[in-house]
């Protein structure tokens, strides 16, 4: 009897938590998921965590977050992910680097293949689990790759900046967006 | 604003209800929205140990490949998905055409099978990018190959389902899978890993 009280407290605590996060998109902010930090030292200190820690999108270290939701199935996913590294690339290289941060969040992988994902196309940026689709579901019914410019704001909540939905075509002008739209 | 969260919750209702896989969400005006299906719907007719019953089924390139052929030779994955052009199908390959590696290190060769005609497994899988392993038709007789494993379903289609088959012939691993979820490449390459 207690275990299934505690069942369904947990399934209302998820459920609210499911609507908040609904609500807090349709207003243009964006909800502040927790996630698992990396368990690679470097990409790990890279966002301001410790490796393998909990911790929401807000205590990323940076100002703005671009972050792209992919599938490691997703072949169009796959065929942008050589482009994805030279963004990510330029972004390290740029004046920006301390303040603009990038992730990967794996839609319905598990950490397992988020992993294959990571080496086989060689990717330098921290790719994130989202085994059960919890963040996918939450965002709706969006098309992969889909990219998120988030801006941590002092007090820690999160406003949507731009959204692209697909592989970018000029990766220049897609550049160019991210930095202005981040408003550095 | 309420019209926006009207739109964003009706959106993430119907992701919820449809099981839509994201990987080719995009476009998916080309996948038909099969909805949430009954998870399986025959009764498996072979059993680990068993040896894998043979069959010989057109490919894509052409050729027919035979099952036994490989005897001796190679490890066989079989991977029988329902139904070209809906969503949990469209992924499934996609996710095993990049480790290509791991199948070759583990000397086994991936056959990957629908109860679909040639002409549209070709348009199909050509959206996948180019495909490393063969993609053989069991259209006509038809479902005659899932039907001699038992994973042929009432409506015609196949079962979501894995046979990880060794060199002997002997069917080392089955997974006869919800057909409304991935089943995912752990327990897969878990598997491989343990073959000679």
């Amino acid at each position: 009897m207690k275990a299934r009280g505690r069942y369904l407290a947990g399934a209302v605590l998820f459920l609210a938590l499911g609507l908040a996060w609904t609500q807090a998109l349709a207003s243009g902010a964006f909800p502040d998921f927790k996630l698992k930090a990396p368990a690679d030292p470097d990409q790990a200190a890279y966002l301001g965590l410790a490796p393998e820690s909990d911790f929401k999108l807000s205590e990323i270290r940076g100002k703005a977050v671009l972050i792209e939701i992919f599938s490691m199935y997703c072949p169009h996913c796959q065929g942008a992910a050589r482009d994805v590294n030279r963004l990510y690339d330029r972004i390290r290289n740029s004046a920006h680097k301390g303040d603009l941060k990038m992730i990967g969040i794996g839609a319905g992988n598990s950490a397992f293949e988020v992993g294959i994902f990571q080496k086989k196309f060689a990717v330098p940026m921290p790719l994130l689990p989202d085994e059960d689709y919890t963040i996918y579901d939450t965002l709706g019914d969006i098309g992969t790759p889909y990219f998120y410019l988030i801006r941590i704001k002092p007090g820690g909540s999160l406003d949507i900046l731009f959204e692209h939905q697909g592989p970018y075509k000029d990766e220049d002008a897609f550049f160019k967006t991210i930095i202005q739209k981040s408003g550095f | 604003m309420a019209k926006r969260l009207m739109l964003v919750v009706v959106l993430t209702g119907l992701a919820l209800v449809s099981g839509l896989c994201p990987a080719l969400a995009e476009g998916s005006g080309l996948l038909y929205q099969v909805g949430k299906l009954k998870p399986t719907d025959s009764v498996l007719k072979v059993k680990v140990g068993d040896q894998a019953p043979d069959f010989s089924l057109p490919s894509l390139s052409g050729e027919m490949v035979e099952l036994g052929s490989f005897r001796g030779k190679k490890n066989v994955v079989l991977s029988f998905v329902p139904a070209a052009f809906t969503p949990v199908c469209s992924n499934q390959w996609p996710g095993y055409n990049i480790i290509q590696d791991i199948f070759e290190a583990n000397d086994a060769i991936l056959l990957g099978i629908t109860v679909d005609n040639i002409p549209s497994l070709y348009v199909w899988t050509s959206r996948m990018g180019k495909l490393w392993f063969p993609v053989l038709s069991d259209f006509w007789p038809h479902g005659a190959a899932a039907g001699k494993f038992g994973i042929l379903r009432g409506d015609g289609t196949s079962e979501r389902a894995l046979f990880v088959i060794d060199k002997k012939g002997v069917i080392r691993y089955i997974d006869v899978h919800d057909i409304n979820r991935n089943p995912g490449l752990e327990a897969l390459v878990r598997e491989l890993e343990k073959l000679d």
